[in-house]
């Protein structure tokens, strides 16, 4: 498996530019390189050219839903090993077991914590990328 | 008895084929497509090219062009399920176009083509016109169901959000607590750059803000949904309603929206709530400026229609007004017009919910007009009053 050099390169895909900014903050070192997308249509076209390890993506978004790009992106062999963290405010049990279903390795409930932002996608990446990430040494800016 | 050998044998040769025929290979499966029509394109040519006669070599000619049209067959079923309809379809044009048919291929070559040569020629083009046919029929069906199958699946999600007033309701806020909650984490913990710490409080706030709007309308509009308003109705007279309403309003005066109110002294008081009246024109009004350019007018007129005993409010804007689908949503709960040229533009999309029933709870109606970049009027319907003026 090709091993993802860092920065490691995540893409945010929500219609709310806060929830880019928080992200952005978030991850704010060096280790990480933060796109975002503002709907579905160019959330997939960049997840698709930029084969980002990690996808933040929100479900409710403008010209195509959060599941829909999450199942062209598992479903298509250049991009089904892209990590995809669905994030939502919507949190009904058929909701998250449908994004489940759709292949989202994980799923957040808006309001979340940064912290807790942190330990999942730290949790969903592969070994080797964690490793990585943890011998980078002190964090910069 | 069951042979273990067999059993493996056959469940690796499954398992490889299924692998082979996964969709996700496609470069795989365009190699394999492009390889069986230079095969195909041999075994159509060969009986002319004398470098290939000898590997065709004693076939009758009936016999090879029989194996000529199951190949083609097979390339365009094989591409069809590997790679879908649309490539089935390519697969058959690029076929028809590259096999001359048999009727011209001869002269090609230079000689005219035999009795037999121009019965399988009739052969060959009813073949691919099939194939054509069948595998457009199989892709428009395909696609109709996918139509339908992702319609469906829009409606039921649609069904759900809409139909179900408190998950939307939680949906709209919990997104602000987002920014409010995530954000005042970073300012506590000790990694907040000094440069960004007032960005990220006025962010804050902005959502504070938006949050309390919400919490609002959403209780409002829970009063609503519980029939538990109750409407202390009076005749009041419309044009100090409508005066104190627009002095209450920010961004009237000062080269903001430019206001102006036409009601006559001949129409009559209405009979009407007066807190939920004055909010009702608050909420058109702010839509109305919202939804104009800077400086756009902004007019307020009322008439009376004397026979149904009704007087008609309106309020018109010269702003980017909507589509005939916008307006059909447009009193539906959270439902708010999204455009490029609504982005930007801050709102609950509950407002027109709360006049639809505050109106309905007095009496009246509401109803809109509107053409896109012409405009919109918004017009409610209240009661006269019978008191004398």
């Amino acid at each position: 498996m090709r091993e993802q050099a860092l920065p490691i390169k995540m893409l945010v895909v929500d219609d709310s530019a806060d929830v880019g900014e928080l992200v952005r903050a978030t991850f704010w070192d060096k280790r990480w390189l933060v796109l975002s997308a503002s709907d579905g249509v160019i959330g997939l076209e960049m997840a698709q050219r930029e084969k980002p390890a990690v996808v933040l993506l929100d479900i409710v978004l403008p010209r195509l839903q959060g599941w829909h790009v999450c199942e062209t992106l598992k479903g298509s062999r250049e991009t089904d090993r892209t990590k995809i963290i669905m994030i939502s405010a919507l949190i009904q049990g058929s909701i998250k077991k449908k994004a489940m279903q759709s292949g989202a390795d994980a799923y957040i409930e808006k309001p979340f914590s940064p912290r807790h932002l942190v330990e999942t996608v730290e949790k969903v990446l592969p070994v080797d990328v964690r490793a990585r990430l943890l011998n980078s040494g002190p964090l910069q800016r | 008895m069951r042979n273990p050998y067999m059993t493996n044998l056959a469940s690796s040769i499954s398992k490889s084929l299924t692998s082979l025929m996964d969709p996700r290979r496609k470069k795989l499966h365009a190699a394999v497509i492009v390889a069986a029509l230079v095969v195909h394109l041999a075994l159509h040519y060969a009986t002319y090219i004398p470098a290939l006669r000898p590997y065709v070599g004693n076939l009758p000619y009936f016999r090879l062009h029989v194996l000529h049209e199951a190949e083609f067959m097979l390339i365009v079923v094989y591409a069809s399920v590997t790679l879908g309809f649309k490539a089935g379809l390519i697969t058959v044009a690029i076929t028809g176009i590259t096999s001359v048919p048999f009727i011209l291929t001869p002269y090609i070559f230079g000689r005219a083509p035999r009795v037999d040569e121009l019965r399988d020629s009739a052969m060959q083009v009813s073949m691919i016109m099939m194939m054509g046919v069948l595998t457009a029929a199989l892709y428009e069906i395909n696609e109709r169901r996918r139509r339908a199958e992702s319609k469906s699946e829009a409606l039921q999600f649609a069904r759900e959000m809409k139909d179900n007033f408190a998950s939307i309701a939680a949906h709209e806020l919990r997104t602000p607590l987002t920014t409010i909650q995530g954000f005042s984490e970073l300012l506590l913990s000790d990694q907040a750059p000094e440069d960004k710490k007032r960005v990220w409080i006025h962010l804050i706030h902005k959502q504070s803000s938006r949050l309390g709007t919400l919490v609002r309308d959403i209780l409002d509009v829970s009063r609503i949904d519980a029939g538990s308003l109750e409407f202390q109705l009076e005749p009041l007279r419309l044009k100090d309603v409508v005066q104190r309403t627009l002095g209450s309003i920010p961004g009237t005066e000062n080269g903001g929206s430019s206001l102006s109110m036409l009601i006559p002294d001949n129409v009559p008081d209405v009979l009407a709530d007066q807190a939920r009246l004055e909010q009702v024109l608050t909420n058109l009004v702010e839509n109305a400026i919202k939804y104009s350019p800077k400086g756009g007018k902004i007019l307020i007129y009322a008439h009376h229609n004397k026979t149904a005993g009704k007087v008609h409010l309106s309020v018109q804007d010269r702003g980017i007004g909507m589509s005939k689908e916008e307006q059909a949503e447009l009193f539906t709960p959270f439902y708010r017009v999204k455009n490029k040229d609504t982005e930007d533009i801050p709102g609950t999309g509950l407002g027109l919910y709360i006049v639809k029933s505050y109106v309905k709870g007095m009496g009246g109606d509401v109803g809109v007009e509107s053409m896109p970049r012409v405009g919109s009027e918004f017009t409610i319907t209240l009661p006269a009053s019978h008191s004398l003026a």
